[in-house]
């Protein structure tokens, strides 16, 4: 046996890795751009690379475009514009124009595989129908993170030795796979396996075709290609260990079709790559280069369609937000009841409204949900750890949650209630008195909880952070070690510094209320596996309810609020700091440790908590003139049961709309944004330019901004584009597959991205971050911070900036900030006293408007 | 009584046509739609179940006039309600209207809105066809109807490659399953000639004496369709790779009702196989056997719908043994039971990843679970070969490939030169059976030999439709030839059957001529190919030719819509009385005429369209 050389394979794996979906299992869905990889060049350009290697489409349709012309979501002037920036001589601009309007779709945007349809010709589609169901299956169940019984590892081999001991040890045939093949996957590794598998296919061509044959099979189901390697890079993803790598599952692939070629094709003879199928491959690639010639043309075209569309909301939103700061005279501000502290998301922007609408004396701030405490979270009886901070955060920070009174013990009761949905003990024998005596019973429930669902809160996976049982352990009673994996709480000192930067980065320096909230966000729903995309993404899909209590619980301590007087924030004594959650599904808000309020604030609380009542009935109202089957004129009350009933629904699966819309993200004061309605598309951050003439703020804020509210516009954004590829299809037909994500079927391959349930309204338009700083201050900050560079010089966010002092607005083109000319007028003013009359019988999107009269003086 | 039992038949049907023309308008008049008609079939179960209650609970029959007849051959028009029926009836209904409600909400927005919910009725009508039957041939219309309405389900995404394949397998099982039935309908008209109702059907133990033999085969074929439709051994892999459809259709079909429709046979015939000590031996054998293979495969599913799918089909392996012990009411309960838990684990499938991360998060991670039998540690060999059983599902879907491939090995080369001469073949034997049939009695002797000759051509040719890749029109002639085929061995056959001949080709002429008719017009619409070879998704640009196309298929393969279902009965009745051994030539002819037609639809119409390689329209110059 000869030694080969056999180092090139795992180079070429890792390049191939690189544009595969990085989604990670279910219970760590978080949003991120699909088409990450190609950030580093410009937006345009990286849609059109990525729909050449995915197969998908990145811009609606050309007809879509033009029917939202005709609607007048795209503005005349706003095409003519995006003409006038894309084409130079009026002839070119006639051309472009006569394009926009007349051009159709000519090519179907796909994922070529010319090579492997060349080798395998005819019998291409038999064979993906027979190895894909094997391969899927082999490694699913590996990977299987608790829906089968039995186990196929426990955990402490690798994939590639699993197999081999199956293989090796079982009397039945794991697959029908050749003998020799048999034989290289009990002696080889798969690197060698790799090799020899390749050479046997490509033959000669095995050093120039090598990439080419395994980019299109692994791109053949993205899905499972992507979690494999996913799961390589990041193995701590798992609650239950798994090791595998990308090579052990493309090598047992490369295995599967030579057996199928060999055995079901009844061929010992197979000709793999001959000059004859060698040359029917260098035909497709011409074929295939005429069509991606076409696919870029006509995505340019596109491209200028797409601008006039972002352009068409934008200017007008930037219009309104410019009258606002011209208009808005300062007004002596009152003694406030009460400040209460959002997550930027989205959903927060309506709450917020209603909230000041209802009661001028509550200010409301926006940060981002985690409120600054990066940390792992463990809470009474539960043994797993909740990470309640951004993804790409890494922490070492660990506070549990103690009861000494809790027991471990389970009522039998929910024991009982575990069988319907619970894997094991459902089979043979104990099935069969289970069913006996469960059977009837689940007929009934299921008869009530869809005729009557209830109005409660559903036991969804984080009830115990919302529903505090014990005291958190925030103080850090000991040192740790060096080789410790978590250090047990924090110091005075860090917690210090945690409510410092909050504090300070929203500008709240001084003028306390006597009460302050902190109100994290979550979404409880029931019987959906998306469940992680519809919490706090500042957490990592869990709710934020556990980090509002700690910042509360930190900012009232008398020893934390010397250090944090001695950097420069004095809270008065008379301020209390309390933790909240508002559930934004069920439009509900929780407090925590009530009774610890003191009894001088206690009236006001009491006083505050009707308000905040009456403010969730009206977003409720608001929310619930999306929803297509619920009557517009549903009066505020009835919208909250409504809503209420709705995340207890087992047959819904919009429990709520979640992102969908969103296309804003502004960082400046609240009187900027205070008062117009912006239909919950905004994220808002609160930020004080003139406290922050180093722009060091600013370049924290956006340094987790940018990517995070990036990253959701941009998963909504290709999720809505191209909803088979980039999104998962509709979820109606969902099969979980091992918990690490879901199927169509048993046989599918996983899907990435958002389901058309939670994008199907939303327009596809790219994030505007409109930032009160200076233009220099904001391209300071940019070059501190390379990452953030290339989301804004290649424009996969776009940047408005609105300099304090001249009053100017600059936008950012390809990283430069341009001048901007506003039109004086803005067309037919109307303003509303309250939101609820900007939205009575209103169903479809609703473009910015002024509120409240007394803003515009 | 009778009024209310068709009530409960024609409300639904009625639905789903209206469903199809009023309901594509707007999704709130079909939602209103689905209201009422929940509300009228509710309403009349309701009633049909109080009359039978209130006159004392025993078995309804009735019998109105005979729809066809010819000679000793009729089709009765008999209505059927017992214990069985109600039990049936009344937890079908109760299903399906949670899975009416709940689907309104959960569907909203679909595309496709109006044509989940007229498929689900047509489910309905058919159950409660199948239910209040009076005779087997009616049962087995009931049957067809439960059957299609499967079939469009599971291929509800009809874009989609592998709901298509999984659509057309679950349609190829059940129509093997109809052999069992059909041969059985056979059975009765043979030995109950003069009553073929349920209620007629008499069975002294003089009559089992002297019928041992067919009354052990109608049990085997009893046996044989009620294991196809209750994804007992050896069709056990359908039921998992059936979960392709939305959940809520998931739900009653392979959770409440449909998976039970074996049980519903057996319970039907009881008295008929029970009396046969082998077939007892067999119904206990195949479910004990399905119960173990199916705990076994389940244990290793990593999906959660397969999951479900492996252990319901394990309790309906034990209410099998159930039967065979001579329990059939416990089997109800157990019938009962199980739809309610399995239909509800199927809606709640998605709440698997909380509800174990729960179990995780207070039980703690449980790391190693090795493979365990009974309880006890095992050696490593019998581990990885239990496990290895396990996931590959006891091989019956490997089996099932492998023999798929064996016809195309044997005659490969036969079908090919079949497909291409069938016109002159047919013309030829058509020449040559005129010629016979006009000629004199004497040539009676040869007739015999000719009618063989004639069969196995059908077959012959059936198959060759099978294996047809390369055009789907060919396809389709040669399965009309097929059929060509049998009439004329018929012929050869019995006496006084041309007016069945008649009747079976007033219905399939025109279907098979309008079906001809719209593979050639794509065709040429498609560069003059029309491969079967992959999924060619025609349905997208011609939506209207797919839906006429699919009436024909389903009246050329005796779908119980127009005189085929009936001609198709008469055809194998007037064989009975003549040439016994010919019939299950013919059986097998139909079925495979049947899975093919159902193949050149799925392929042409299903899938996504690709465009040919070449681009079309003009260029684009650059902007």
């Amino acid at each position: 046996m000869d030694l080969r050389d056999v180092s090139y394979v795992s180079g070429l794996l890792k390049k191939l890795a690189k544009h595969l979906p990085t989604q990670g299992p279910l219970q760590e869905f978080v949003h991120h751009n699909p088409l990450h990889a190609f950030q580093s060049v410009p937006f345009h350009q990286g849609v059109f690379e990525a729909s050449v290697i995915h197969g998908a489409k990145g811009y609606l349709s050309f007809s879509e475009y033009r029917s939202l012309e005709k609607k007048g979501v795209i503005s005349e002037s706003e095409v003519y514009a995006a003409i006038q920036r894309h084409a130079e001589t009026p002839e070119q601009r006639s051309v472009l124009k006569t394009h926009m309007y007349t051009l159709e779709e000519s090519v179907v945007c796909e994922h070529h595989q010319e090579l492997r349809e060349a080798i395998f010709a005819d019998k291409f589609e038999s064979l993906q129908a027979y190895v894909h169901p094997r391969l899927f299956r082999l490694v699913g169940n590996f990977l299987d993170q608790g829906i089968s019984q039995w186990a196929m590892s426990d955990g402490s081999e690798t994939f590639w030795n699993t197999l081999r001991g199956l293989i090796r040890d079982s009397v039945f045939p794991v697959s029908f796979l050749e003998p020799f093949c048999r034989e290289w996957i009990l002696q080889k590794t798969s690197d060698e396996v790799i090799d020899l598998a390749l050479e046997k296919i490509l033959r000669e061509q095995q050093g120039s075709l090598s990439e080419k044959y395994l980019s299109e099979m692994l791109r053949s189901h993205p899905g499972w290609s992507g979690m494999v390697s996913f799961l390589e890079k990041h193995p701590e993803a798992l609650l239950l260990a798994r090791k595998i790598s990308l090579a052990d599952a493309v090598a047992l692939e490369l295995l599967l079709e030579i057996s199928f070629c060999k055995k079901r094709l009844n061929d010992k003879n197979f000709k793999f790559l001959d000059s004859k199928k060698f040359t029917a491959y260098k035909n497709a690639l011409k074929v295939t280069s005429k069509i991606h010639q076409r696919l870029a043309d006509e995505n340019k075209i596109k491209s200028v369609w797409q601008e006039a569309y972002e352009w068409s909301y934008f200017n007008k939103a930037i219009k309104l937000l410019d009258n606002k700061f011209r208009n808005s005279a300062s007004k002596s501000i009152k003694p406030t009841k009460a400040q209460l502290f959002f997550c930027i998301d989205d959903r927060e922007c309506s709450l917020r409204r209603h909230i000041e609408e209802i009661d001028e004396r509550l200010e409301t701030f926006g940060a981002p949900g985690f409120f600054g405490i990066d940390w792992m979270f463990k809470s009474v009886g539960s043994h797993l750890l909740a990470k309640l901070c951004p993804a790409p955060v890494k922490t070492r920070y660990l506070v549990e949650e103690v009861d000494p009174s809790f027991s471990a013990k389970e009522p039998i009761v929910s024991k009982l209630q575990h069988v319907a949905t619970d894997t094991s003990g459902n089979s043979l024998v104990r099935g069969f008195f289970s069913t006996q005596i469960l059977g009837l019973w689940h007929g009934f429930k299921l008869a009530l909880s869809i005729f009557l669902p209830s109005e409660k809160r559903p036991p969804d996976l984080y009830a115990d952070h919302v529903k505090p049982i014990g005291e958190l352990k925030l103080l850090r009673s000991q040192e740790p070690s060096k080789d410790d994996l978590f250090i047990k709480g924090f110091s005075f000192q860090e917690m210090a510094d945690r409510v410092y930067s909050v504090l300070n980065s929203v500008g709240l320096r001084d003028g306390f209320s006597p009460l302050v909230f902190l109100i994290g966000h979550g979404a409880s729903s029931v019987n959906n596996p998306y469940f992680s995309a519809y919490n706090c993404g500042a957490c990592s899909g869990r709710p934020g309810a556990a980090n509002a209590r700690a910042f509360a619980q930190m900012a009232n301590d008398p020893e934390v609020r010397e250090l944090v007087k001695a950097k420069g924030i004095s809270i008065p004594q008379t301020t209390y700091f309390v933790g909240g959650l508002h559930d934004t599904t069920r439009d509900e808000l929780v407090f925590f440790h009530e009774d610890k309020i003191p009894a001088s604030h206690q009236e006001s609380f009491a006083d505050i908590k009707a308000t905040l009542e009456i403010a969730l009935q009206n977003n409720a109202k608001e929310r619930c003139r999306r929803f297509e089957l619920v009557s517009l004129d549903i009066t505020p009350p009835k919208a909250l049961k409504h809503v209420r009933q709705r995340s207890h629904s087992i047959f819904e699966p919009r429990p709520e709309l979640n992102h969908a819309t969103n296309c804003l993200c502004v960082i400046g004061s609240r009187a900027l944004t205070k008062g117009i309605f912006l239909d919950r598309r905004a994220f808002l951050q609160s930020y004080r330019s003139e406290q922050d003439s180093s722009g060091e703020i600013l370049s924290s804020l956006l340094a987790a901004a940018v990517p995070v509210c990036g990253g959701i516009n941009l998963e909504y954004y290709f999720s809505k584009t191209d909803s088979e590829k980039y999104g998962s299809g509709s979820k109606l037909s969902h099969n979980v597959m091992g918990l690490l994500g879901v199927a169509n079927g048993v046989e599918g391959d996983l899907l990435t991205g958002l389901p058309t349930q939670m994008t199907e309204l939303h327009p596809p338009l790219r994030l505007l971050m409109v930032i009160e700083q200076e233009p220099e201050i904001l391209l300071a900050c940019m070059e501190k911070n390379g990452d953030l560079k290339n989301w804004v010089v290649n424009e996969w966010v776009r940047v408005a900036c609105l300099s304090p002092l001249t009053k100017d607005w600059y936008v950012f083109e390809k990283g430069e900030p341009k001048k901007m000319t506003l039109s004086e007028e803005l067309a037919s003013l109307q303003i509303y006293s309250n939101s609820l009359g900007v939205i009575e019988k209103q169903a479809r999107d609703i473009d910015p408007v002024h509120i409240q009269q007394g803003c515009l003086a | 009584m009778k009024l209310l039992l068709i009530s409960n038949i024609l409300v639904p049907l009625f639905g789903a046509f209206l469903m199809l023309i009023v309901g594509r308008k707007s999704e709130s008049t079909a939602s209103s739609l689905i209201k009422i008609v929940s509300f009228v079939f509710g309403v009349s179960v309701a009633l049909t179940l109080l009359v039978w209650v209130y006159r004392g609970a025993e078995v309804f029959s009735w019998r109105g006039n005979h729809v066809y007849q010819n000679g000793n051959y009729e089709f009765p028009f008999a209505l059927h309600f017992d214990l069985l029926s109600a039990v049936f009836l009344c937890v079908s209904t109760y299903m399906s209207l949670l899975i009416l409600h709940y689907s309104r909400y959960y569907m909203h927005r679909e595309s496709g809105y109006s044509r989940f919910f007229a498929i689900i009725m047509l489910f309905m009508g058919g159950l409660t066809f199948l239910f209040e039957a009076g005779t087997l041939d009616l049962l087995f219309a009931g049957w067809e109807v439960v059957g299609i309405s499967s079939f469009l389900l599971i291929a509800f995404y009809k874009t989609r490659a592998t709901s298509c394949k999984n659509a057309y397998l679950t349609y190829c099982v059940y129509r093997v399953c109809d052999v069992g039935l059909l041969l059985s309908a056979c059975l009765v008209h043979f030995l109950w000639n003069d009553g073929q109702q349920f209620s007629q059907m008499s069975l002294s133990p003089a009559f089992i004496q002297e019928h041992s033999l067919p009354l052990t085969l109608l049990g085997a074929f009893i046996l044989l369709a009620a294991c196809g439709k209750s994804a007992q051994f050896p069709f056990s892999f359908w039921l998992s790779r059936a979960m392709e459809g939305p959940t809520p259709s998931s739900a009653i079909f392979y959770g409440a009702i449909s998976v039970h429709l074996g049980v519903f046979i057996l319970i039907r015939m009881y008295p008929f196989w029970h009396s046969i000590e082998s077939i007892v031996w067999c119904v206990a054998g195949i479910g004990l056997l399905s119960a173990i293979l199916g705990t076994i495969s389940a244990r290793s599913q990593s999906s959660i719908k397969g999951r479900i799918a492996y252990d319901s089909l394990a309790q309906v392996g034990l209410m099998f043994v159930e039967l065979a012990l001579g329990f059939p009411k416990m089997a109800l309960l157990h019938f009962i039971a199980n739809s309610g838990l399995r239909c509800s684990q199927l809606l709640l499938s998605p709440s698997v990843v909380v509800a174990t991360l729960k179990k995780q998060s207070s039980r703690g991670i449980e790391n190693n679970r090795p493979v365990r039998w009974l309880g006890f540690k095992i050696s490593q060999r019998l581990r990885a070969s239990l496990y290895v059983l396990s996931l590959k599902e006891g091989y019956l879907y490997a089996a099932l490939q492998e023999l798929a491939q064996v016809p195309k090995h044997i005659f490969g080369r036969f079908l090919k030169v079949l497909s291409f001469n069938w016109t002159r073949l047919g013309i030829l034997f058509f020449g040559f059976v005129a010629f016979s049939y006009l000629g004199s009695e004497t040539l009676a002797d040869y007739y015999v030999w000719l009618a063989v000759v004639g069969a196995c051509v059908a077959l012959l040719s059936a198959l060759s439709a099978l294996y047809e890749n390369a055009d789907a029109l060919r396809a389709w002639n040669a399965t009309g030839f097929s059929l060509a085929c049998l009439t004329g061995s018929l012929l050869l056959t019995a006496h006084n059957c041309e007016k069945d001949c008649l009747l079976f080709w007033a219905g399939v002429g025109p279907a098979w001529i309008v079906g001809a008719l719209i593979l050639r017009h794509l065709k040429s619409k498609n560069d003059q190919t029309l491969m079967l070879s992959n999924y060619l998704g025609m349905q997208d640009e011609h939506p209207v030719l797919a839906f006429v196309f699919f009436i024909c298929f389903l009246e050329v393969v005796g779908f119980p819509i127009g005189p085929v279902f009936i001609a198709e009965d008469a055809y194998l009745h007037h064989l009975t009385d003549h040439g016994v051994w010919l019939v299950g030539v013919f059986v097998v002819a139909f079925v495979v005429n049947g899975v093919s037609l159902a193949r050149v639809f799925s392929r042409v119409f299903f899938g996504t369209r690709k465009l040919a390689a070449s681009i079309r329209g003009a260029t684009v110059p650059r902007a």
